[in-house]
């Protein structure tokens, strides 16, 4: 059954004017993926910090697994295991050491540091630089090791800030794999990403952060079963003139400059509306089209407009 | 794990992370601190033509207080400024450390980088110029006071100030310590303004520490110890107060 462990209640933070996070309430359960989607300066970064302690609220409170930490960094940091946004500094210090060392510094035996080390070096596929020195890293190895290092004590609670930038395609699906394998062991995961693709199909749970508010909360599944039959179709190289064809389609999109519509077909009318590309496709008047179904990322920009 | 082992295997792994940092560091600050103290005790010999004991003791006594102060407040500010701009107290506070942990860590790492110069320094005066040296508990807690407190004044350097003016200040201190302070020469050829000036500040008063309590040259006096206490309590508060603060 899964627990509340984070509990925020108008959790407000702001620079001179600008309130960064504003009147934030959101509660966060146990073995759960929750990303945190929005644009840059929407505010998740500054609330991940929020809640792990590095900076300080304004006002609200966040309560983690029953304890009172919006005064008490020392408690958040005991409690949530933290991965930055910015590279964690490993320069003279190898893949292998720096993960070890956060281990030890994490209060774990050192028995269990060198096998947890060991399995997350292998999980991660990185054995060929574990003797490399973090100036001779790319920025997606130094990525990877920084996630081992807040993981490594397999924590009850870890924030993940961009944890997949610069990583290669592969290990990005071996991050999301190990954090899923996490939160089926108890863990509340959570992972602010710009990558809506990875958030729809890994996630549990998003909430799309704008102006520092939570403009929606998301489980994943529901909004799944929402998009199904939405079928979004993309033409491209159509000129205006051709629209009318589409005139009774729902979200109808059209970039002049890009020469491109969008628009989302509706199920009954769905032969016909392949029937009448294709005799645009015949006739050249279009180049091209695409036809999917909706996802996260095609929603999004709806989302942040809507009033 | 009990709370204490695992606070010590907290403080170890802090230890341990700092030290595989500085280890590129290590050898050459031994290498830098061997030749400072040569380079004081001999270099100043040939500029002040120092012929009698008493000179020659202060050129002595003074190496090592200038190879004390050029490892605590100016080579160490300079590195825990440049960890601060590459995120790494950032970091570490982000980790379930406290801030005086933090700052005992890097004490002890640059309280034992400091070891070198001193016992080049004491070799150098027993054996070049004779010198009689005392090595007892007193002249080991001296010592110990001396490194932390004028460390802590480097910490709260670092910390507190950008890094630019981090660099201009420790060469300020190196050069005033070198030059224009009564280390490497009696206190009775600076003007009178210059030695009001210094009975403030740690330099000196640690020159004169090592000098009494080291060398047994002059009369332990008790205005030193207090002036590095409150010197090293200044800095201590200044840097967990840096190391606290949230954003």
């Amino acid at each position: 059954m899964k627990q509340e462990t984070i509990v925020v209640r108008h959790l407000k933070k702001s620079y001179g004017q600008k309130n960064v996070t504003d009147d934030i309430s959101i509660t966060f359960y146990s073995g759960q993926i929750v990303a945190i989607v929005g644009h840059n300066g929407a505010g998740k970064s500054t609330f991940l910090n929020q809640i792990n302690g590095t900076v300080v609220s304004d006002g609200g409170t966040i309560y983690i697994k029953g304890v009172d930490v919006t005064n008490q960094p020392g408690k958040a940091r005991e409690l949530v295991s933290s991965m930055p946004q910015f590279q964690v500094p490993i320069k003279g210090v190898t893949v292998q050491e720096a993960i070890k060392c956060i281990g030890a510094v994490k209060g774990m035996n050192s028995s269990v540091v060198e096998s947890r080390t060991r399995e997350l070096i292998d999980f991660l596929e990185i054995s060929k630089w574990k003797d490399t020195a973090g100036e001779n890293l790319s920025g997606g190895l130094q990525r990877l090791t920084s996630f081992a290092m807040s993981v490594i004590d397999q924590p009850s609670i870890v924030v993940l800030d961009e944890p997949t930038n610069d990583v290669d395609p592969f290990r990005r699906t071996l991050i999301w794999r190990y954090l899923r394998s996490l939160a089926n062991l108890g863990t509340t995961v959570i992972i602010v990403s710009h990558n809506l693709f990875e958030v729809e199909r890994y996630a549990d749970r998003y909430l799309l952060f704008y102006k520092g508010r939570i403009k929606r909360d998301v489980l994943v599944s529901e909004a799944k079963n929402a998009r199904q039959l939405k079928h979004q179709v993309l033409l491209s190289g159509i000129n205006k003139g051709e629209l009318y064809h589409f005139m009774n389609q729902n979200n109808l999109k059209y970039d002049d400059v890009e020469k491109r519509l969008i628009f989302t077909v509706k199920e009954d009318c769905f032969k016909e509306i392949i029937s009448t590309i294709f005799d645009l496709l015949k006739t050249d008047r279009i180049v091209s089209y695409e036809i999917k179904l909706k996802n996260l990322s095609d929603n999004y920009e709806e989302y942040i407009n809507e009033h | 794990m009990s709370t204490s082992q695992k606070r010590l295997s907290k403080f170890s792994g802090l230890v341990k992370w700092s030290l595989l940092r500085h280890k590129f560091y290590i050898p050459v600050f031994v290498v830098v601190q061997i030749v400072l103290s040569f380079a004081v005790i001999y270099g100043f010999l040939f500029i002040t033509n120092a012929t009698n004991q008493a000179e020659k003791s202060y050129l002595c006594t003074g190496a090592m207080a200038i190879t004390v102060i050029a490892v605590t407040c100016v080579l160490a500010p300079q590195i825990v400024s440049e960890a601060k701009q590459n995120g790494v107290y950032e970091y570490q506070k982000t980790l379930p450390v406290s801030r005086i942990e933090i700052l005992l860590s890097d004490l002890l790492i640059w309280g034992l980088l400091c070891l070198p110069g001193i016992l080049s320094s004491i070799l150098i005066s027993k054996f070049g110029f004779g010198l009689d040296v005392s090595i007892g508990i007193n002249s080991i807690l001296s010592v110990l006071l001396i490194i932390f407190s004028l460390l802590l004044v480097g910490f709260a350097i670092a910390y507190i100030l950008p890094s630019n003016v981090v660099s201009l200040v420790t060469q300020l201190i190196m050069i005033g310590g070198l030059l224009f302070s009564p280390i490497i020469y009696a206190a009775d050829r600076l003007p009178s303004w210059t030695i009001t000036l210094y009975e403030y500040l740690p330099f000196v008063a640690a020159s004169q520490i090592i000098r009494s309590s080291i060398f047994r040259l002059e009369y332990v006096n008790s205005q030193n110890f207090f002036i590095l206490i409150i010197w090293a309590c200044f800095g201590f508060i200044l840097s967990l107060i840096t190391l606290a603060r949230r954003k």
